[in-house]
């Protein structure tokens, strides 16, 4: 006898909440949260653990998209306490929903099926109402971000003001100098830099340690740490939790600055959510941009390579098969080409196939809805890359018709829907001569980036975006990551490409995530929901475990017509029952 | 709840706009910069400026190129610009008007602080202008210690100062408000002028005693002086004049002098030193006729009271006059 599947999900949020509000009463703190000289006297550090269990939990909502750096969470509380003297802002916070049980182990090391985001609170408030009754009713409301929100950390060098292990005779900051040379060159001499290297530079701004060579004689070094005076801090249980590594799964075991452990992932996929690292790109940085006029993601992403390149941050976990858990700031090429994909062969240096991006396997039986479609908006037929820069050796070398693509045919039909992206940076080949100093560029390559735009964009209008809705995940769902459903769910037949009608085979949809919003409720009853949502775009059909590309992958006019007997989705998908009338198939027939 | 008819968005496309505000952001605006540092870019070998922006209070150094007068192949200006001495540590003074480098106008290509452009000069704060406006349009401009001005009247001069003899000080790292530049003035003072009559002159301004040359338009002549030497030509009487205390005229093949009437004075001695040696005209030698006159008194036969003698240069002791002869002989040039 067939059975629904029935799960009971749990959630919990943990809360390592500084026992102090910063600036109260001497404002001498440590980014730990208490006061310096009575450090040693608290055990943890200043932070004690908060555990807001599914007793106090009202609701619990996450959301995070790929456009921002940023998740966001939302917490209901119910009035156990009183949360807004109990929850400090600014407090870091782990926020667990799972259909396993959240067990006390849970709350000393994280587990990647029971995590559902990292953040800190920004604000804990109270809400007061009276009922019809008269009663009063009160709820806690807390809302905050994910780790992902240091991004928006405006940067700041200041090489006025001096820090304080600097000696007194210093009016200035060393440092501020000895980063500017490590991201501008000898003598600010634009120092023409790959992509991930400059990016790198930038972040170590943040923290991460490593040695400045000075400017004067780059051999040499200022025998300084390349790190910031004031920056984000993670208090040493924060770390202990969530056992911090590095991409290929190696221990982070140096200092406590967020920084430490966030680690720069570049490059195409050439295997299987794997990434190789690939610098497709040089440009230079902004010197203005360090100035605190632009947050750290802006600053990031201005150096990015954004025409070929997508930024995103998220956790990942089980780096190497290690255990443990990376802050994973991707810099990679946009994982959007899916033609002639083989999965023995990594294709050219710059494409990064669709099929390698991590894949969640989502089952039938746990869609609750499902909404998908096509999407004319983001069609582009014209796509132009102009290089930003004024070069003369540079600009002589460039072929405009090279940095074009664009079809024709369909500007009669759709008018001119111009994709034109500007360009700081550029690809660079060994050898070539540039008037900016290091190797040149190298423009048939820039051709290349064309060619792979035109694969990303000029079909999009047949690939499939929309919403998924499912029961609660356990496994952590990324964003950038791609999600694999029965296309099933969203057409009964073969009938989706010419290529499954001929194979007769009703395929897979493999799909992009921008987003990934969890929910998770107790009811007055006592029952509990918890519903997954995720938001995609560029549905393809695929096939295999490989998902090899079926037929053109998109949606094409040459399908035949759904019959009559087909032109309703009866099929079960919310329970594995084999009881013919459970459900009643007359019932979800409809009429 | 979702909303059925929404259509998600695909962000490689549709990018959030405060995240992309560094990318778009433009830099519309020209700054004051002090240069640090000139120096060649080694691939494209163009020179290229380190300066040190000001920005809302912000120090931040960027690289330069410079706008020129001409850009073309064979119509250029190169200047190199001065600089300071720096090193890994920041200035221990920020004040501008403690650093020697060049004050300049900075904008941006395209607006990207990565490509800025030096448009131009400014006032450097050490420095006072010292020019009178109450008497008109005037220049003056100062480049490693050579000054050039055109005053109201057009008159128009270059001084040669020389470099600032405590030029080390003015370049070293900054500590306080620059002093003036001192100049040696036993090597400087040269000038090169036209005044306001059009005449020109080059002057050493040489504290011993002045060497100079000076075409005196309206006067017409033409003076040098090199301390008491004097050379004095005037135009209109066609007069030259010289005057000075030794003077060597040496020339290797020929000297020709030819005029109406010569005169030659010498309170001492006068010396002429030539293996042959010409005076008269043409056809008439003054050596030659005195070897002709000796040739002559050879053949004189004198008449003694006991009746003619033999003639003279039968005498046994002519043969020293002969010998005379002979010398004479070896120096007489022709005409």
């Amino acid at each position: 006898m067939g059975q629904f599947i029935v799960e009971t999900p749990h959630a919990a949020v943990l809360v390592w909440n500084y026992v102090d509000r910063v600036g109260i009463p001497t404002g001498d703190y440590k980014s730990s949260g208490i006061a310096k000289k009575n450090l040693d006297k608290i055990e943890g550090g200043g932070v004690v653990p908060v555990i807001v269990s599914t007793l106090s939990c009202i609701s619990i909502q996450t959301s995070k998209s790929k456009g921002l750096p940023g998740g966001t969470f939302n917490l209901v509380l119910a009035p156990f306490k009183n949360w807004v003297g109990n929850l400090t802002a600014g407090s870091w916070c782990c926020i667990l929903m799972s259909n396993k049980t959240i067990t006390e182990d849970d709350l000393k090391t994280a587990d990647k099926d029971k995590v559902k985001m990292f953040g800190r609170i920004e604000s804990v408030r109270c809400e007061t109402k009276m009922n019809d009754d008269g009663t009063r009713q009160t709820l806690y409301y807390v809302t905050g971000t994910d780790w992902g929100e240091i991004f928006n950390c405006t940067l700041y060098i200041d090489n006025l003001i001096r820090g304080p292990k600097d000696k007194g005779n210093q009016q200035t900051d060393v440092l501020a100098l000895a980063m500017r040379a490590i991201l501008f060159g000898k003598d600010g001499n634009p120092a023409i830099g790959a992509v991930h290297k400059n990016l790198n530079a930038i972040l170590r701004i943040m923290g991460s340690r490593g040695t400045l060579k000075s400017r004067v004689d780059p051999s040499g070094e200022v025998h300084r740490l390349a790190g910031s005076i004031y920056e984000f801090a993670l208090p040493a249980l924060v770390i202990k939790y969530f056992d911090f590594r590095t991409p290929k799964g190696d221990k982070i075991k140096v200092g406590k600055s967020l920084n430490n452990f966030l680690s720069l992932i570049n490059g195409k996929l050439v295997a299987k959510d794997t990434y190789g690292g690939h610098s497709e790109a040089s440009g230079f940085v902004d010197p203005f941009s360090l100035q605190g006029t632009h947050s750290l993601w802006q600053v990031l992403l201005e150096n990015s390579n954004p025409a070929l390149n997508e930024m995103l941050c998220d956790l990942r976990w089980n780096p190497g098969g290690n255990g443990g858990v990376t802050l994973a700031l991707y810099n990679r090429i946009k994982p959007f080409a899916y033609k002639n994909f083989n999965p023995k062969k990594s294709g050219s240096n710059i494409k990064s196939y669709f099929q390698y991006v991590k894949t969640n396997v989502i089952d039938n039986a746990k869609v609750i809805s499902i909404n998908a479609g096509t999407n004319w908006r983001d069609k582009v037929n014209f796509i132009e890359i102009k290089p930003s820069f004024s070069e003369f050796q540079i600009i002589a070398t460039i072929q405009k018709q090279k940095t074009q693509a664009f079809d024709p045919e369909s500007f009669k039909r759709e008018g001119f829907r111009a994709l034109i992206v500007d360009t700081k940076q550029f690809p660079v080949k060994k050898g070539a001569t540039a008037s900016y100093g290091g190797d040149g560029a190298d423009w048939a390559q820039l051709e290349n980036w064309v060619f792979l735009m035109r694969e990303w964009f000029f079909g999009t209008h047949r690939q499939l975006n929309g919403t998924l809705i499912m029961q609660g995940s356990t496994p952590y769902i990324g964003i950038g990551e791609n999600i694999l459903f029965d296309a099933a769910l969203i057409n009964p037949t073969p009938n989706l490409t010419s290529a499954t009608v001929k194979a007769k085979v009703n395929p897979s949809i493999l799909a992009h995530i921008e987003s990934v919003q969890h929910s998770f409720s107790v009811d007055n009853n006592g029952a509990r929901t918890y519903r997954t949502t995720i938001q995609f775009v560029r549905g393809i059909t695929v096939q295999g475990d490989d998902y090899v590309m079926f037929g053109e992958g998109m949606l094409d006019q040459d399908v035949s017509k759904t019959s009559q007997s087909e032109d309703r989705n009866r099929r079960n998908t919310v329970s594995t029952s084999d009881i013919p009338g459970d459900p009643d198939p007359q019932k979800v027939k409809g009429t | 709840m979702n909303n059925p008819f929404k259509t998600v968005k695909d962000s490689a496309l549709w990018r959030t706009p405060s995240a992309a505000a560094a990318m778009f952001n433009k830099d519309p605006y020209l700054r004051i910069a002090i240069i640090k540092k000139v120096y060649r870019e080694k691939i494209s070998t163009e020179l290229k400026y380190l300066v040190e922006i000001q920005d809302r209070n912000d120090s931040i150094e960027v690289n330069a190129r410079m706008l020129r007068r001409f850009g073309g192949a064979f119509n250029y200006e190169d200047i190199v610009y001065h600089g300071y001495k720096f090193d890994d540590k920041p200035d221990p003074v920020r004040a501008f008007d403690a650093k020697a480098g060049d004050a300049v106008l900075v904008a941006f290509l395209n607006g990207e602080a990565r490509e800025a452009v030096i448009l131009g000069g400014l006032i450097h704060p050490a420095r006072k202008s010292t020019v009178d406006i109450t008497k008109g349009p005037q220049y003056v401009s100062e480049f490693n210690g050579v000054e050039t001005t055109i005053n109201e009247n057009g008159e128009y001069k270059i001084i040669f100062k020389a470099v600032p003899t405590n030029i080390k000080k003015l370049d070293d790292k900054p500590s306080k408000t620059l002093p003036k530049p001192t100049y040696d003035t036993k090597v400087g003072g040269s000038f090169f002028q036209f005044d306001k009559t059009g005449s020109i002159e080059f002057n050493d301004k040489d504290q011993g005693g002045i060497q100079n040359v000076r075409i005196d338009k309206p006067g017409g002549t033409i003076t040098v002086n090199s301390g008491k030497i004097k050379l004095v030509m005037t135009k209109k009487s066609e007069k030259v004049e010289l005057k000075c205390k030794l003077l060597d005229i040496v020339s290797d093949d020929k000297i020709d002098g030819k005029t109406k009437e010569f005169k030659l004075e010498a309170s001492t001695s006068v010396k002429v030193n030539s293996p042959k040696v010409a005076i008269g005209k043409e056809g008439i030698e003054l050596l030659d006729q005195i070897s002709q006159m000796i040739d002559a008194l050879a053949k004189v036969i004198p008449i003694s009271p006991v009746g003619p003698c033999s003639a003279i240069g039968a005498s046994p002791q002519w043969a020293g006059v002969v010998s005379v002869q002979s010398k004479i002989k070896e120096i007489t040039g022709s005409l």
